[in-house]
């Protein structure tokens, strides 16, 4: 289990207040805190992966499986498209 | 034009090959959707709406079943209704919803042109005749184009259930805005209130089309026992295959979609609007059936780039540092929420290190044709108003443009839009370069203007799947599920080339079906150079290791005494004396080593880098007209490294042609009636060869260190300048600022008129 | 489901006994207008009748002092005959400003007369040069200046059974020469903005004495505006003739405002071309002398 710091920013801002305000979770994985903020925010889960992306300390991060570094800050951000 | 040839130390790396597809395009033998027969086909049509926004009261399609020849009609009474559900489609996600509508009006028409009906008969002239027999009663709504008008509390409400995302508190009424968003760093009035200088300003664009030359067509087969063909021009498969199956509920596995020759997508065939609609006709006549969009179609119901309107406000320091920016976003993203402003948002102003700024945005529903991908999508826009804002601000400070981009340029290690830290990126060699290429400081003649501009595009990863096999005689098979629209089939053969040391005639890439290879991503986003390169290069790597072991096994010695080089094993042991066993020699004893040899790679690799570009252009406008003339343009990007250097500059340069083609000339037009008054090239202006002068390349290498070969992807960021380079030189060449897009010449003219 | 009947005559005759015979019936010349518009299903016609195969319908033959262009004559090869080329290079130009070269391989400037299009490019030219069209009908024939055919967007005053046989031009006069001009937003393939059509002679001392001015695009038809060569007759192309030029071809304009243009920025333009296309037709004139 880690401690991290979530920064929701745009379309995930919606899950948490819309705000876009941080605040702290723990889990030990992605897959684990996507649980974690499903819970808190139920529907998140679906769009997480589909509609959100994660970037862990500054990177995007697809493998979900990787352990999460203590204090590490997860930014959730909206997926964009390319041409 | 200063591609490197030969780089030392690859063999096939940044050389220009003949393109395998070539003869098979230039002699008309390729297959693209168009051209595609099954079987006992049948010929579809769809009918539109003639409103831009109606309730649809009833449908009677009585008279049109009755027709001779008829054999299915299909309206949104076939389609399942769906529940909400994002779902990911090329690189970004949309309502499934979303997706059926713009299929099939569901209860409402949202935009001239929005299909109502498809009927499938034995030929296009019955097809269309039933069309005519088909009676729909509208109840016209008043409808909206304007961005501002639809953000009137009181303009006509697309969707009655949607409510503005991003806002605090969550508005209690629905709106024509499903998106806001915002991003602050410091305090920009404080730092624009200690500037040097300000500018500030309203720029606008209206809605573009990426007017790829082959318009949508499929053809679809689907049998009683719900196993499915769909043959379709598309740059993914597999999203065809994903979207058809969750638009009509069934199972992926039912559906094997073989992508055709691709007559062009910049993004735009990264969705679906035919193919579920061809299925439901397959299904209820029993035969393939053949849907193909006229290019009045593909105009009026496809998926074109956002319209916007932009106000800006940087200052700097007298010296040229940016202080801050004030930028204001509304992006007309048609009938539906779409992703639109979020882009321009991570877009607009990474490329600088501003010491704040105040980022707000809004995506504005409007009855145009819902948005969709656009080549480096919904960045141009943006783009367009900063990099006018600065060639502005630089002649205000009296500072040179690329001086004063030089001393706020991103470097490596400064922050990224996620928060990290930036790569290997190359945006100060490209300034450096444009700064020292002889366009930059060549003589100007008599009305004309010099104008320059610099961008970024994030560039993508993902998924990719590539198998590599080896015949019997050695040559080499590569497949991959990525259709080729540049040239990738080339690029693929050259990295398996470079990889197993082989030439390059001696490798041969097919497109496969979603059927016979795993999923991989739409080639879009810049990605597939890169990711679906590293899928076949680390194929390409396991090919390698299994002819080790079985030259090991030939020679009877340890596979640590096997080395791979010039197309061959080595034996290292010393007891053999150097023994070499080429590739086909291997080849063709597979069978008495173990058996075939091949292998297949699944990636999912994000160690991306993001590619900037810098272009230079001169204009000569006509005082006395209006009318403009590129008289020279230089596009200098980098590109990582390039795999396949004619391709390279084929991307820049056609980036920069379609974005000149947007500075210059193309617009959405509508008529009062809110229809579209220009679906056809004629009216609607991509410029023509004799518009342009050659466009000038400049690839800088800077290798990305995550990619074996030191691949950044292409195809997106050269569209992303042009549009403020060629304002910018038009700005300077008629001696008036112009802030709204296309320059056409009437513009251009009020424009030198209103300055007296 | 009609599918429209297509003929193909090999006399003048048959064709007017089979365009008399049904009023709707169409005339084929290039077909860049008609089968375009009959796709689009803009116009239905249940007769096609090609003149294509009725002999002397392709070429130009001298006639007279001046030259007889067939009516199924296509923009392309105007270019090849030499003598013509020389003798009216503004009327060919504007044939071959027309679409592309695939275009121009098929059209021809009769068709763009008759398709009655106000910004139809080679007919403010003809008008200028002083052509004129003759008119085969079930009452014979009829000779009229080419400025006075269309009556409308999209229509002639062609009665029924009737049809252009040839475009008759002058020959060149001593001291003559021609230009058209038209100003698009790109640079070939689009249709004009405004079209402008001069043809002058001048004497020695390079004093205008007889000029023609049209103008395309900025009326329901193209139009030869009288007042506008009258007020370059007696100059030497001075500011102050030019600038009256240019007033009378402003007075003449009644555009409509639409995708391809407003109608302060046609009037605006109509004078510019007129003023860039008599340049190009004096210079032409005075190399003549
Ligand atoms: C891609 C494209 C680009 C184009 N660009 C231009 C352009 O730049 N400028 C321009 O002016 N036009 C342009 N056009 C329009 C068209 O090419 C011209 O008007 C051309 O001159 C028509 O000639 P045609 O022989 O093809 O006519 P057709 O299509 O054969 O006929 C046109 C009309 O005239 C009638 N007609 C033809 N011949 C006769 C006759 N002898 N007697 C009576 N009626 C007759 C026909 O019935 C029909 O109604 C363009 C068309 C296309 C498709």
């Amino acid at each position: 289990m880690s401690r991290v710091r979530i920064v929701p920013t745009g379309a995930a801002a919606e899950y948490f207040g819309g705000s876009g305000e941080e605040f702290d979770a723990e889990a030990g994985n992605l897959f684990q805190l996507v649980e974690v903020l499903d819970a808190r925010a139920p529907g998140f889960g679906d769009a997480a992966g589909v509609q959100l992306v994660f970037a862990v300390n500054g990177e995007v991060t697809e493998d979900w499986t990787a352990p999460l570094p203590e204090r590490a800050e997860v930014l959730i951000v909206t997926k964009i498209s390319g041409g | 034009m200063n591609a490197p040839e030969a780089k030392s130390g690859f063999r096939h790396v940044g050389t220009r090959p003949v393109r395998p597809d070539g003869i098979d395009k230039v002699t008309g033998k390729a297959i693209y959707s168009p051209d595609f027969v099954a079987p006992g086909m049948l010929q579809g049509a769809i009918l539109r709406s003639p409103h831009p926004h109606a309730r649809i009261r009833s449908i009677d399609t009585s008279k049109a079943e009755a027709l001779p020849g008829v054999k299915a009609i299909v309206t949104a009474d076939d389609f399942p209704t769906l529940k909400s559900l994002m779902v990911t489609m090329g690189e970004s996600a949309g309502n499934i919803i979303h997706v059926s509508r713009k299929c099939m009006a569901q209860g409402k028409v949202l935009y001239d042109g929005h299909a109502v009906a498809a009927v499938a008969a034995t030929s296009a002239v019955i097809a269309a005749e039933a069309l005519k027999l088909i009676e729909v009663d509208y109840e016209v709504l008043p409808h909206v184009i304007d961005i501002d008008e639809a953000m009137q509390p009181d303009a006509p409400l697309l969707h009655e259930d949607m409510v503005t995302e991003g806002v605090q508190p969550r508005p209690d009424k629905p709106s024509n805005i499903p998106t806001y968003v915002s991003k602050t760093k410091g305090d920009v009035a404080e730092a624009l209130g200690r500037a040097a200088a300000v500018v500030e300003g309203r720029y606008s664009m209206p809605m573009v089309h990426q007017g790829y030359i082959e318009p949508h067509a499929c053809v679809a087969s689907w049998n009683a026992d719900g196993q499915a063909n769909i043959w379709c021009s598309t740059q993914g498969a597999f999203v065809v295959r994903m979207l058809t199956a969750s638009v009509l509920g069934i199972s992926q596995a039912d559906i094997r979609v073989t992508p055709l020759e691709i007559g062009g997508g910049f993004g735009g065939k990264t969705t679906v609007y035919l193919e579920p609609v061809a299925m439901l006709l397959s299904r209820k006549s029993g035969r393939p059936v053949r849907l193909a969009m006229t290019r009045e179609e593909v105009f009026r119901a496809s998926g074109p780039a956002p319209g916007v309107q932009i106000d800006f406000k940087i200052g700097a320091t007298a010296d040229g540092y940016l202080l801050g920016a004030d930028l204001s976003m509304k992006y007309n993203v048609g009938a539906f929420p779409g992703n639109g402003v979020q882009v321009g948002l991570i877009t607009a102003l990474y490329h600088y290190r501003f010491e704040s700024f105040a980022m707000h945005g809004w995506n504005v529903v409007t009855n145009m044709p819902g948005i969709h991908a656009y080549r480096a999508p919904c960045a141009p826009q943006v783009n367009f108003a900063v990099e006018s804002a600065i060639d502005e601000l630089a002649y205000k400070l009296g500072i040179d443009p690329i001086e004063l981009r030089l001393k706020n340029a991103v470097v490596p290690g400064d922050p990224g839009f996620t928060g990290g830290t930036l790569g290997e990126i190359g945006f100060v060699e490209c300034l450096e370069a444009a700064k020292a290429h002889p366009h930059y400081s060549a003589p100007l003649g008599p009305n004309q203007g010099r104008g320059v501009a610099a961008s970024y595009w994030i560039n993508a990863g993902g998924p990719s799947v590539a198998a590599v096999s080896l015949a019997e005689d050695g040559s080499v098979l590569v497949t991959t599920g990525s259709p080729d629209i540049g040239g990738s089939r080339a690029s693929m053969a050259i990295m398996a080339a470079e990889t197993l040391c082989i030439p390059y005639e001696k490798v041969r890439v097919t497109i496969a079906d979603t059927s016979a290879i795993g999923f991989s991503m739409v080639t879009g986003g810049s990605r597939t150079t890169y990711a679906t390169g590293k899928a076949v290069i680390e194929a390409a790597e396991t090919i390698i290791s299994i002819m080790k072991a079985r030259a090991a096994g030939m020679w009877g010695v340890d596979v640590a005494d096997v080395a791979w080089g010039d197309g061959e094993a080595i034996c290292l042991d010393p007891a053999k004396d150097n023994q070499r066993l080429p590739i086909g020699k291997i080849a063709a004893r597979m069978n008495n080593t173990g058996g075939p040899i091949s292998a297949e790679a699944s990636v999912n690799p994000h160690d991306y880098l993001p590619a900037f570009g810098v272009h230079i252009c001169d204009s000569e406008v006509d005082p006395e007209t209006g009318q403009t003339t590129i008289v020279r343009y230089t596009a200098i990007q980098d590109v990582g490294r390039a795999i396949h250097a004619d391709y390279c500059e084929g991307q820049i340069q056609g980036g920069a042609v379609q974005g000149i083609g947007w500075a210059l000339n193309e617009a959405f037009i509508h008529d009062k009636a809110g229809r579209l008054d220009n679906p056809g090239f004629l009216d609607y202006r991509v410029p023509v060869c004799s518009d342009l002068p050659m466009i000038d390349t400049v690839m800088v290498e800077k290798p990305n260190p995550a990619h074996p070969f030191g691949v950044k992807g292409v195809g997106e960021v050269p569209i992303v300048p042009p549009l403020a380079t060629v304002a910018n030189a038009v700005s300077r060449a008629a001696g008036v600022r112009i802030r709204d897009l296309p320059l056409s010449p009437d513009r251009v003219y009020s424009a030198i008129k209103s300055k007296g | 489901m009609p599918q429209p009947g297509y003929h193909a005559p090999e006399t003048v005759q048959q064709a007017i006994a089979l365009l008399s015979k049904e009023p709707g019936a169409r005339v084929l010349a290039g077909g860049t207008d008609l089968i375009v518009q009959m796709r689009s299903g803009r116009i239905a016609s249940p007769l096609i009748v090609d003149l294509k195969r009725i002999s002397g319908m392709i070429g130009i033959r001298a006639s007279g002092d001046g030259f007889a262009i067939g009516a199924a004559t296509p923009c392309t090869a105007l270019k090849k005959d030499a003598a013509f080329a020389a003798a009216w290079p503004g009327v060919v130009e504007a044939a071959n400003l027309i679409g592309s070269v695939q275009v121009r391989n098929r059209a021809t400037m009769a068709g763009n007369l008759c398709n009655a299009s106000p910004a139809a490019d080679s007919v403010p030219a003809l008008i200028a040069a002083g052509a004129t069209c003759l008119i085969a009908g079930p009452s014979g024939e009829r000779e009229l200046p080419v400025e006075q055919l269309a009556t409308g967007p999209g229509r002639t005053g062609l009665a029924t059974g009737e049809f252009v046989v040839e475009l008759r031009l002058p020959a060149r006069p001593k001291g003559g020469g021609d230009a058209y001009l038209r100003l698009i937003p790109r640079t070939e393939m689009d249709i004009a903005v405004v079209g402008a059509g001069a043809a002058l002679v001048i004497d020695a001392a390079g004093t205008c004495t007889a000029a023609r001015i049209s103008i395309g695009a900025v009326a329901p038809t193209a139009l030869l505006v009288a007042d506008a060569g009258a007020a370059l007759v007696g100059s030497k192309f001075d500011d102050a003739a030019l600038g009256r030029m240019g007033e009378a071809v402003r007075a003449a304009c009644s555009p409509i405002d639409d995708k391809r243009g407003t109608i302060s920025y046609r009037t605006d333009m109509a004078a510019v071309i007129a003023r860039r296309a008599v340049a190009i037709a004096r210079q032409r004139a005075g190399e003549a002398n």
